[in-house]
């Protein structure tokens, strides 16, 4: 959409359109102008090359324009078969995002205060002392790598080879804690094995598609736009189930709307309706489901070096009836805020046998102080009811960025995991060391920080330096005070790799420039278990280099060569190839990189030349070894019904701060905007942030559209323009506000409560004051 | 010489008389959207004047029930 060399004339008429296009695309969910995107691209012989989007973690198959060396265009890839040729405002314009102005192409370094321009092996050799003279003044866990979903796999699993096998510490963490990490320890108490069991062509499947908490018009708008077709051609049904009104509930066929936190209530209630009219799938429950419950009153993580290890218990099936008899949708109604009728309703879609039902859900349950027993809860509906891991049945969880899922998750970049197994398993320590040349006692037996506790460690000192790669934590941590002023101490040196300038860059003592997306060679997983791989196409400019080459660098620097032999122009594949070790099985193989250069990706296991689209099913699934369903993570081959109760978050509205804060994304800014901010038409549609107030609650408060409103929380002050009866609409009593805009910083006033299972951190919950300012 | 983008909304059941009335004007550009009931029409003109003029003839079109403009630019 994009090329500079262009007459003005038709470089306007091109901006002409894209406004329009990018506002009918925030006002009307999954409205398409297909014919519009293709026409529109620049004339001239270019070079097309496939990539994933370098976005959100739909994982959508692009083309990328190349001319002259630079990336001029963006098309969704027709051989997708994640978003067959489609693309969003944001996939549509990322290459405008790799030429802002003010892009990082030299290493900086801060000397008295002051940033200075240096080269790149002084960085890196700066880096590694430090690094080195750390570790040695403060011991193996003083030194910290905090990387993000963003990292390509070779980056990860790099981070992860040289901290925990080569330097013996297990501070390994990256953002995908923030986003994803209620969704994996969902998926392992109940099946035993990360990751959703299904794939996006379940929607072409499913009657029905019922939201937790999931503003997909705008945070997943392919797929949205893929339901809403089925929705028109199939009388597909759509329920939005959240907390406000949006882009999402007004495209549903029905909106409901719950108080925050008892989605938890309800998702019991459904089950309770779905055993009170005997709706159970009684066979597919005798065979493959086993029941548990756990502890209670398991607390919200708000002390530093909070500790919480669940206990499991084996309950019978009338111990759980009996455990529902509290949640009849009458008594659940008193509370949740959703009538007893309606949540009959979604029993009834739940329970029908003729209906194929699809879950959906993304940071509504995730970031979520019951984030694991919410996961669990809507697993049972489905297990309840054997819709499960059939085209169509499926719960699934979606993640927000392109390789949560194909980096953090699968190659294990968080304290407590490796690339196949846990750092507590002996044999999984053993068997990494293998691949890595290491010894096992290498790796240490216990998992260290999480990413919320690895904050709280730097700003105490028991963490002194830390590299951050891909990640912009200082907008995106809750309560994101206490850790900026944190990472600013005397004592501490903090490294940023980055693209462009951040809140996060500013705390940096080196700031080094990384190569972006099509600049370098690599690798993403997204959602569907989907591995896609793309070339290099452009040069970097200036200095820049690729985040995994920075760590290699330093690796070898500090005496590791035999562990990072690699050759630059083929370190990618070799990365690749020796990672795929770990995952040498049927139950999880990866294709191989030949495979992944042909294809616009590819779904793990691959077995036999081919992927796997529903997982635990042996009609689907070359892992199982039981007829019908095997699930083969958990003993027995059984999959966990989890008895876990409604309890109240961490904070709640009082009478000095009356109102709930919600806080979320939008759809033209990419979570902290620091990308999609650079790229004019979308920072002209959604310049800055703002807070959505209900009308009746602005009336009271004698607030009207586009009045600067002062925000209070316990932590902090925000003011910020109101936003009245506009593309979302909260109830009475809750505000929201996205939290892409770095000068309006809404993290500054959310609590850094989390999930004690999962330890994700909840920022869709804490109680904040409203005032006009 | 302005450049302006809108979202027109055809009347209802006009869609399709919206679109081939719009394309008949030389100083106007279509984009139907191919699943919903919403028309992006760009508009060049030679001068704002022109433009004034277009503007009027726009909304005398009666397949028209509302226009909204979105961007505005002028190439001078």
């Amino acid at each position: 959409m994009y090329k500079q060399t262009e007459d003005r004339r038709s470089f306007l008429k091109k901006m002409a359109i894209l406004s329009a296009v990018t506002t009918a695309t925030a006002m009307f969910p999954g409205i398409l102008f297909a014919e519009e995107q293709t026409k529109s691209l620049p004339a001239g012989d270019l070079e097309w090359k496939k990539a994933p989007c370098r976005f959100c973690g739909v994982g959508c198959g692009v083309k990328v324009g190349i001319e002259n060396g630079k990336a001029v265009a963006v098309k969704g890839d027709p051989n997708s078969t994640v978003n067959k040729g489609l693309c969003c405002v944001k996939g549509y314009h990322a290459v405008i995002s790799m030429y802002g102005k003010d892009r990082l192409t030299k290493p900086l370094v801060k000397k008295n205060g002051k940033y200075v321009e240096t080269s790149m092996k002084e960085a890196l050799d700066l880096v590694a002392s430090k690094l080195k003279e750390t570790r040695d003044q403060y011991g193996k866990d003083s030194v910290s790598i905090y990387g993000s979903g963003q990292w390509t796999i070779p980056d990860g699993y790099v981070a992860s080879k040289l901290f925990k096998g080569c330097l013996s510490t297990n501070n390994v963490e990256a953002n995908a804690r923030l986003c994803m990490a209620g969704a994996v320890t969902g998926f392992v108490t109940s099946f035993g094995m990360d990751e959703p069991m299904g794939c996006y062509e379940d929607i072409d499947h499913a009657d029905v598609f019922v939201l937790w908490g999931n503003n997909m018009a705008e945070m997943h708008p392919v797929l949205f736009s893929r339901m809403l077709d089925q929705k028109y051609k199939r009388n597909a049904v759509i329920i939005d189930f959240a907390t406000r009104t949006t882009r999402t509930s007004v495209a549903a066929n029905k909106s409901i709307l719950f108080q925050p936190q008892t989605d938890l209530a309800v998702a019991n209630a459904i089950c309770h309706e779905i055993l009170r009219n005997g709706w159970e799938n009684k066979d597919f429950i005798e065979q493959n489901c086993n029941l548990n419950k756990g502890l209670t009153n398991i607390g919200y993580g708000l002390e530093d070096k909070f500790k919480f290890k669940d206990k499991p218990e084996p309950i019978s099936f009338e111990d759980y009836r009996k455990f529902l008899e509290d949640y009849s949708p009458e008594k659940v109604e008193k509370y949740s805020g959703v009538s007893a009728k309606d949540i009959k309703y979604m029993a009834s879609l739940y329970g029908d046998p003729n209906k194929k039902v699809t879950s959906f859900w993304c940071m509504g349950m995730n970031q979520h102080t019951r984030a694991t027993w919410i996961n669990n809860l809507v697993y049972n509906i489905h297990l309840l009811t054997g819709k499960i891991s059939t085209p169509g049945n499926s719960p699934f969880s979606l993640t927000g960025q392109p390789s949560a899922c194909g980096t953090v998750r699968e190659v294990g970049t968080l304290t407590h995991k490796l690339p196949k197994g846990v750092v507590m398993n002996k044999k999984s320590r053993e068997f990494a060391a293998k691949i890595w040349g290491v010894p096992e006692s290498n790796i240490p037996p216990k998992p260290t920080y999480d990413t919320v506790e690895m904050f709280r460690a730097l700003d105490r000192g028991d963490i002194r330096f830390m590299w951050i790669q891909v990640t912009n934590p200082m907008v995106s941590l809750p309560h994101a005070n206490r850790y900026t002023e944190g990472a600013k101490k005397e004592g501490r040196f903090v490294v940023v790799s980055d693209i462009y300038p951040t809140p996060t860059t500013d705390v940096a003592d080196v700031i080094l420039p990384s190569a972006m997306w099509v600049e370098r060679e690599g690798l993403f997983g997204n959602s569907e278990r989907r591995t896609q791989y793309w070339k290099k196409m452009v040069e970097p400019p200036g200095e820049c280099m690729s985040d995994t080459w920075q760590i290699i660098e330093v690796a070898r620097r500090l005496g590791f060569n035999e562990q990072f032999p690699y050759k630059e122009e083929t370190h990618v594949a070799e990365i690749y190839n020796e990672y795929r070790q770990f995952h040498d099985n049927k139950k999880h193989n990866m294709a191989p990189l030949e495979v992944l250069e042909k294809e616009a990706g590819m779904q793990w296991p691959y077995v036999d030349g081919k992927p796997t689209k529903w997982r635990y099913n042996s009609k689907y699934d070359p892992a199982c070894t039981k007829e019908g369903f095997d699930f083969y993570g958990k003993p027995e081959g059984k999959a966990i019904i989890w008895q876990r109760p409604y309890e109240a978050p961490a904070e709640v509205p009082t009478k000095e701060y009356p109102f709930w804060l919600n806080t979320g994304r939008v759809l033209e800014h990419w979570h902290t905007g620091s990308m999609t901010r650079r790229i004019p038409v979308l920072h002209r549609a959604m310049p800055h942030a703002y807070v959505e107030i209900n009308p009746v609650d602005a009336k009271r408060l004698g607030i009207t559209d586009g009045d600067m409103v002062l925000l209070t929380s316990k932590r902090g002050q925000l003011k910020m323009p109101a936003l009245i009866n506009g593309r979302g609409l909260p109830p009475v009593g809750q505000v929201f506000t996205p939290f892409f805009d770095e000068n309006m910083l809404v993290n500054k006033l959310t609590l850094d409560s989390y999930d004690p299972i999962s330890r994700e951190p909840d920022y869709k919950k804490c109680a904040v004051r409203v005032e006009k300012a | 010489m302005p450049i302006k983008s809108y979202i027109a909304y055809p009347a209802e059941g006009k869609r399709q008389e919206l679109i081939n009335t719009l394309k008949k004007f030389e100083e106007c550009e279509v984009i139907p959207s191919e699943n919903h009931d919403i028309v992006i029409v760009i508009t060049e003109t030679n001068s704002k004047e022109e433009e004034k003029v277009f503007e009027a003839r726009l909304k005398e079109v009666n397949s028209l029930m509302m226009l909204s403009m979105v961007a505005g630019f002028d190439t001078n």
